[in-house]
């Protein structure tokens, strides 16, 4: 376009950015982006796939083409970006330039939640586009090399590694591509519309792909893309991907017309890859004694690494490895090595009948890598900073292609600032990990691992001298290094002080609760580390809640005859509580705090009855007057449990408002909280509501957790493979999961898939639903797409609750929870299966948990231990299982 | 002219007609959307200084039975967000009194903070108020709301701290919204002792700075004039819902007049404007 047409529209991104700014500061632009999980992989889509992408494009206008057939309003920029996801696309291309594109940010918020990578298409001048980008909910954004030369280009392409964010580098000439290979862009996009004259010339650009392409760049042709002829003429000249946006919208059918482009698309060589692993593993390397080992194991490290390199002070003899290899039970053990020869490695592994090795010092695989690699478990490749990202993306890639399952980027003094360029390691694993998953190693420790992995998000963390002390392995430094690496980058294993879980949780209640929540939350900070409320409570855990509780493992030949090969599946017995589930852990722990405080008066809510139950018996043994809300549909459903909560002095309110249920009673509770507040307490029954609810909820359930990973430490020596829970509100599931977050184990909550996947059928609010505020949390709610809450659906009626505890939700966004469900019908199958099996009658929500875990039975190895949480017995749900349909 | 602007304007006028303030809230969509706008247009007409706009929400966790059952008959109607938004376009149109969305916080975020303050100024909008969104909960809207020329009022409690107070004080653009009882929306027969010297404590504390209005259980014109002198304005709401449930925008309407006349202060405003 002329000078003067790209001059205002860089101005007028600067003033965008000012008057933004005065907004959503910069700063907390990057608090917020901090809690949010990995944005989503563009460039690896495009690097990986085996045809041509096509990112589609949506605007409103251009200066070249005028306007298009777009309506007002983000929902149409939805819509046309829906049917371009229905046509096969790669990725999206949305413009938030409002002056001569008719773009907003607004646009780019709502095309994000789709779910296919997003590029933010704006002419970004400084940080705070960058970042704003990212906040934004785009997964890349667009640097022009024309609009910020070579300075700020380098500068903004190192602010968007650190946002988390690709950086689509465009360029249109030969100087241009120059300066994008000098400041080491991966991602280039060769614009074939000179932006000063506004022409196309397709074939002009396609020298400048071609060059991009053997450089090492993952190439977009962008512009002057009509049809499959011109996309076949791009990808001949080694474009990975092709940004097509007028074309398509000056069609009557721009899906249509992305579907035909997608229908063509040529082939192409996919580069090699590795799955990103949902978490960070972590290596203890240079183990030299049993202790060391002993240290690693217990804190289940992923890898143990032996160093032979003869050169290093922490090298020890095959021999020795082959002596220690016995203590290492669970995790993974690793030869590591520096320019081995083949010889050396065949015979290292021979003598320690080690499985896995790691290669250092040199410049790319050897040559007779993919000779030895097949048989190992683990092949961890080393590159050596100082690299450019394109050099290490070629050497990884290399590296994967002869055989590596692991890459490692080591550098001396791995700095954990924010990098002042390209050359600090922690910055190019940074941006390399967007694209092949990498780990670091050099100069890592215990005290430096956790801001280091929060700011590289790499596939593995690994030391060696940092887990040193007076010349020997550390076991204290070990345990810790493992501990401190697994600290959830997002914070979702643990609370900020505004009471978030990453971007979850908080405080959003009427501010005649704001005292109430002011004194809970000192009271309870005062009172868990106060050594006689603890001894208390501990008392009440033994002899009135009959804790411990045991874990038991389901007979090996039902799990045989249900497809299982040898895996083990544990029950944590919560059913054998007092009152029959674990709601009474939390029901005593706050009503203990009710005393404490001097509160005279105890409400709760209750759904299924369980909590009701264990707070009227928490509320008899204290002394406290209990008065108990409950949804009048629910009531139906549990009577049994009503007249146990009379019998125990409690006075059940029933609830007819709404549907009756969960949340009605959670609302009418509140409601009894705000006109009471001063001489009550409200004992809340699940890890939900407004802080410090979720926080105290999760300590006081802790309980189970931490039991079970020393019960199963002393049962099979190790921690479990994986932990499955229900999740309704999430007490149960964050009480057995907290203990095990900062282990290998994976977590998998099971939430009720009820009659089906529509709104309504099913209280999936973590697998299905959508960020929102209820009852005093940001969460995640099963609520329409007007802000309206929707009554969930459940045979169980613990799970019928519209939300989920904020710090599940946190912890499902980072990837560290994985959701499934189960269905009405399997957990009622499975309710009948449990009780024949092994003579347990599990409660309808737990039957969920076991559903799920049978479910994983054919494809678990024989030595898998899974932990279920028997939340709770079945007897209140006999009803419901002999009325229910089948 | 921005939204505290007008609001303020709107307070002015009152006291320098030697009044308190009145304020209606009207719940979009009660009974069906026709009827709403006519009670809004009747509340209007029959003296009301200022419009709350009430926005039904599913979990209505700060409203007493009449607004809890109202919203729901108005959510099974089609209300909502959108409905509100209609309400306010349609009584924009030539009027000039200021125009307040109350609303939970949900309905708020579910288009997206950004979208929806946008149009919700855009149909004429001049402020929000968020029951379940406390002061510093989130500077982003605030400040949102700020760019935009939206009116932010925040609610106080017979116990919120000295320090609260002042942070909503600090964040209220509008007017600080006094609920002088601690419980939910509800009429009651008896205005709350300790009400007025709440009030009196609270305006003392705003200095001028920003008015004062308490609501929260008021129903009749024996306890409007019994709080006129203590407050800049006077918040009804259930009452009105009930009347509209009971008598449609008539029945409102009349009772909003009964009210209205009741708001003197029997002395002029110049000596209470304490304004730097």
């Amino acid at each position: 376009m002329p000078r003067s047409i790209l001059d205002d529209l860089l101005a007028s991104a600067r003033r965008r950015s000012r008057a933004d700014a005065r907004i959503a500061p910069l700063a907390e632009l990057r608090r917020e982006v901090g809690r949010l999980p990995a944005a989503r992989r563009f460039e690896a889509a495009l690097r990986r796939a085996d045809r041509v992408s096509l990112i589609a494009e949506a605007k409103r206008a251009s200066p070249s083409a005028g306007a298009f057939d777009v309506g007002a309003g983000s929902a149409a920029i939805v819509e046309l970006a829906r049917g371009y996801a229905g046509a096969g696309i790669t990725a999206l291309s949305i413009l938030t330039e409002p002056t001569r594109f008719g773009g907003s940010d607004d646009d780019l918020v709502a095309a994000a939640r789709i779910g296919l990578p997003v590029l933010r298409k704006d002419f970004v001048v400084d940080r705070y586009g960058v970042w704003q980008a990212r906040a934004l909910g785009a997964d890349a954004v667009l640097l022009i090399v024309r609009a910020l030369g070579a300075q700020l280009l380098a500068r903004l392409i190192d602010e968007a590694g650190q946002a988390g964010l690709d950086a689509l580098v465009e360029v249109h000439d030969a100087d241009e591509l120059a300066v994008a290979l000098d400041a080491d862009a991966t991602l280039i996009g060769v614009n074939a519309r000179d932006l000063a004259t506004l022409s196309v010339d397709l074939d002009a650009s396609l020298p400048l792909l071609r060059r991009a392409a053997d450089a090492g760049a993952t190439v977009v042709a962008e512009s002057g893309i009509t049809g499959p002829a011109d996309l076949g003429r791009v990808a001949e000249a080694g474009a990975a991907a092709a940004l097509v946006g007028t074309s398509l919208l000056r069609g009557a059918d721009p899906a249509g017309s992305a579907a035909a482009l997608v229908r063509a698309a040529p082939r192409r060589a996919a580069a090699p890859s590795l799955p990103h692993p949902p978490r960070t593993a972590v290596k203890a390397c240079g183990m030299r004694s049993v202790a060391g080992i002993r240290a690693a194991v217990a804190a289940d490290a992923d890898f143990i690494g032996f160093v032979l390199d003869p050169r290093s002070p922490r090298a020890v003899a095959p021999k020795r490895a082959a002596e220690l290899m016995p203590s290492v039970r669970g995790p993974q053990p690793v030869l590591v090595f520096r320019s081995p020869s083949r010889k050396e490695v065949a015979e290292a592994l021979r003598r320690t009948g080690g499985g896995g090795v790691q290669l250092a010092g040199f410049d790319g695989p050897p040559p007779w890598l993919n000779q030895i690699a097949a048989p190992l478990e683990t092949v961890i490749g080393v590159m050596h900073a100082p690299i450019s990202v394109r050099a290490a993306l070629r050497s990884a890639e290399a590296w994967i292609g002869a055989g590596a399952t692991h890459l490692v980027l080591e550098g001396a003094a791995v700095s954990t600032g924010g990098g002042s360029g390209s050359g600090a390691p922690i910055a190019i694993a940074r941006r390399l990990g967007r694209i092949v998953p990498v780990g670091i190693a050099g100069g890592l420790d215990p005290a430096n691992v956790t801001r280091a992995v929060a700011n590289a998000r790499p596939a593995l963390v690994d030391a060696a001298s940092g887990l040193e002390r007076d010349g020997g392995n550390d076991p204290g430094r070990i345990g810790a290094f493992v501990r401190n690496a697994r600290r959830e980058p997002a914070g979702a294993d643990r609370v900020d002080r505004h009471g978030r879980f990453g971007r979850f949780g908080g405080r959003f209640v009427p501010e005649t609760l704001i005292p109430a929540l002011d004194d809970l939350e000192a009271a309870w900070n005062v009172a868990r580390r106060d050594a006689r409320f603890r001894d208390e409570l501990r008392r009440l855990h033994r002899e009135f809640v009959g804790r411990p509780t045991p874990v038991f493992p389901i007979p090996a030949a039902a799990l045989a005859a249900r497809g299982g090969r040898g895996a083990s599946v544990w029950l944590k017995r919560e059913d054998l509580a007092h009152t029959g589930a674990h709601k009474i852990n939390n029901a005593v722990g706050q009503a203990l705090l009710a005393q404490r405080m001097g509160k005279p008066r105890v409400i709760a809510e209750t759904g299924a009855g369980q909590h009701g139950v264990a707070a009227a018996t928490a509320c008899a043994l204290l002394g406290l007057d209990c008065v108990v809300y409950m949804g009048t549909t629910d009531i139906e459903r549990q009577a049994p449990n009503v007249r146990r909560m009379e019998l125990l002095g409690a006075e059940v309110r029933p609830v007819a408002a709404g549907n009756g249920t969960l949340r009605d009673a959670l609302n009418e509770a509140l409601r009894d909280w705000v006109a009471n507040v001063e001489e009550t307490f409200y004992v809340l029954g699940s890890a939900a509501g407004p802080h410090p609810y979720p926080e105290m909820v999760a300590s006081l359930q802790e309980v189970i957790g931490r039991e079970a990973r020393a019960q199963l430490h002393a049962a099979i020596g190790r921690v479990p493979d994986a932990v499955v829970a229900c999740v309704g509100g999430g007490s149960n599931a964050i009480g057995i999961m907290r203990p095990f977050i900062d282990t290998a184990a994976r977590l998998i909550g099971v939430e009720a898939g009820g009659r089906g996947e529509a709104l309504g059928d099913n209280a999936a609010s973590l697998g299905l639903g959508t960020p929102g505020v209820l009852h005093g949390a940001f969460t995640m709610l099963t609520q329409d797409a007007a802000g309206q809450v929707v009554e969930p659906h459940s045979v169980s009626a613990g799970l019928d609750y519209p939300g989920v505890g904020p710090q599940l939700a946190a912890l499902a966004e980072s990837g560290r929870l994985e959701v499934v469900r189960a269905t009405d019908a399997e957990a009622l199958d499975t309710t009948e299966w449990l009780a024949r099996a092994c003579g347990i009658i599990p409660a309808l929500e737990s039957a969920h948990a076991v559903a799920a875990a049978l479910r994983m039975l054919p494809e678990l190895p024989a030595d898998a231990q899974i932990l279920v949480n028997l939340s709770g017995r079945g007897d209140k749900d006999l009803g419901i299982l002999d009325r229910a349909p089948r | 002219m921005s939204g505290p602007e007008r609001v303020r304007g709107a307070f002015d006028a009152a006291a320098s007609d030697g009044r308190t303030a009145l304020i209606a809230y009207i719940l979009s969509g009660y009974p069906t959307e026709a009827d709403a706008l006519a009670a809004a247009e009747a509340a209007l007409a029959a003296g009301a200084d200022l419009l709350e706009v009430g926005v039904p929400f599913s979990d209505p966790l700060a409203d007493g039975p009449t607004i809890a059952d109202a919203g729901r008959i108005s959510l099974a109607a089609g209300g909502g967000l959108p409905s509100a938004q209609r309400l306010v376009t349609a009584l924009r149109e030539g009027r000039d009194a200021p125009i307040l969305v109350m609303t939970y916080l949900n309905p708020l975020l579910a288009a997206g903070e950004h979208e929806t303050l946008t149009s919700l100024r855009a149909a004429g909008a001049d402020g929000l108020i968020v029951p379940d969104l406390p002061a510093g909960g989130s500077p982003r809207l605030e400040r949102l709301a700020a760019s935009l020329g939206l009116a932010m009022s925040f609610l106080v409690a017979p116990n919120t701290s000295p320090a609260r107070i002042v942070a909503a004080l600090r964040a209220s653009t509008g007017f600080l919204y006094v609920v002088p009882l601690l419980g939910v929306t509800g009429a009651r027969d008896r205005v709350a002792s300790g009400a007025a010297d709440l009030l009196d404590s609270v305006r003392r504390n705003a200095a001028g700075r920003v008015p004062v209005a308490a609501g929260f259980g008021l129903s009749t014109p024996a306890q409007v004039a019994a709080l006129a002198p203590a407050a800049d304005g006077l918040i009804i709401g259930s009452a009105l819902v009930a009347a509209m449930r009971d008598g449609g925008p008539s029945r409102m309407g009349a009772l909003v007049r009964s009210l209205a006349a009741a708001t003197s202060r029997g002395v002029p405003s110049a000596a209470r404007d304490m304004r730097p």
